[in-house]
């Protein structure tokens, strides 16, 4: 029954300021977008909804810069990641996230739905922010590798690199573990 | 061979968190509750404030071209127009970049209404001017 693309409903946000449209929008791509940041923060569920808040409200401010090139959940994956981005840089360097957060995240019964398996956690927490974005972005969204280079302005070639040593590093992390 | 098979279980150990759902459980409200109260309220502040500039404009032109000679000012109605779009501009910058771009038009109207509000000033005080004596080199 729900026939109206994400372009047609983007142009009424965009022309006329409709937030009924926008909700619906935001419906639709509400679970994507928190699922990107809860592998992102390693299952920090509050501090992922309070980045896909940010998000969909960035994207409503800028709406009117969607022109419909790319699909509307890669122009919002891209708000996602700069969203993720800023975030990153407000936060001290030293706030990474330590095993023992992880451990303490995982186990967190309060969420249950969005709670992310403690092994999960601890294999994206070897990763680097960049690597984790792109192996989640390819292995959990499943987009292919020039759309994770449009989303995270990076070069195709440097997705790559990203990719392979992630993928390295899962492996041999998994292996150990007995997978 | 190896890489098939790293693939596959790296594609097995995501497979859960690929099929996960998250449930809304009140975040789009959440969203909208906050764009509602940081944005839609935000642009009825904006219309009130265009519609005062315009009204503040639409009685500055005739309240000011009333007894004057509006002829003799150095400013014609396109200086009113660039004046009035360099205001919009201002206005655009100033606060209302981040909405939907019909809104952002507003400060427009206000300066293309201030352009012909000048234009109806100009007109009205040429109807009622009186007679200029003539130049020495015409009266001659």
């Amino acid at each position: 029954m729900n026939t109206t693309d994400d372009s047609t409903l983007a142009m009424r946000v965009a022309l006329t300021g409709n937030t009924k449209a926008f909700d619906e929008l935001v419906r639709r791509y509400q679970s994507q977008v928190r699922r990107f940041f809860l592998h992102q923060t390693l299952g920090d569920s509050q501090r992922s909804d309070d980045m896909a808040q940010d998000t969909f409200v960035k994207a409503y401010t800028a709406i009117a810069q969607f022109r419909g090139r790319s699909a509307f959940s890669t122009w919002l994956y891209r708000i996602a990641f700069n969203v993720l981005y800023d975030d990153a840089r407000r936060r001290r360097p030293t706030a990474g996230i330590d095993d023992e957060g992880v451990q303490h995240r995982a186990t967190a019964s309060g969420g249950a739905q969005t709670a992310l398996r403690y092994d999960l956690c601890k294999a994206l927490a070897l990763l680097k922010p960049a690597e984790r974005t792109c192996i989640t972005l390819q292995l959990i969204d499943g987009l292919p590798v020039g759309e994770i280079a449009e989303i995270t302005q990076m070069p195709e070639g440097t997705v790559k690199s990203h990719l392979s040593r992630g993928k390295e590093k899962l492996t041999k992390y998994l292996r150990q573990n007995g997978y | 061979m190896d890489i098939k098979e790293d693939n596959s279980l790296l594609a097995g150990f995501f497979r859960e968190s690929a099929q996960m759902e998250i449930a809304d459980n009140g975040f789009s409200g959440q969203v909208s509750r906050r764009i509602r109260r940081e944005y839609v309220h935000r642009r009825t502040a904006a219309r009130i404030w265009t519609a005062v500039c315009a009204a503040i404009a639409v009685v500055l032109v005739f309240v000011c071209g009333r007894g004057v000679d509006i002829r003799s000012w150095a400013v014609s109605p396109v200086d009113v127009a660039a004046w009035a779009v360099s205001l919009a501009d201002r206005l655009s910058v100033s606060g209302l970049q981040a909405l939907p771009p019909l809104l952002a038009v507003a400060p427009l109207g206000v300066a293309l209404l201030l352009s012909a509000a000048g234009m109806a000033g100009l007109v009205r005080a040429s109807s009622q001017a009186p007679d200029y004596p003539q130049t020495g080199r015409s009266a001659a």
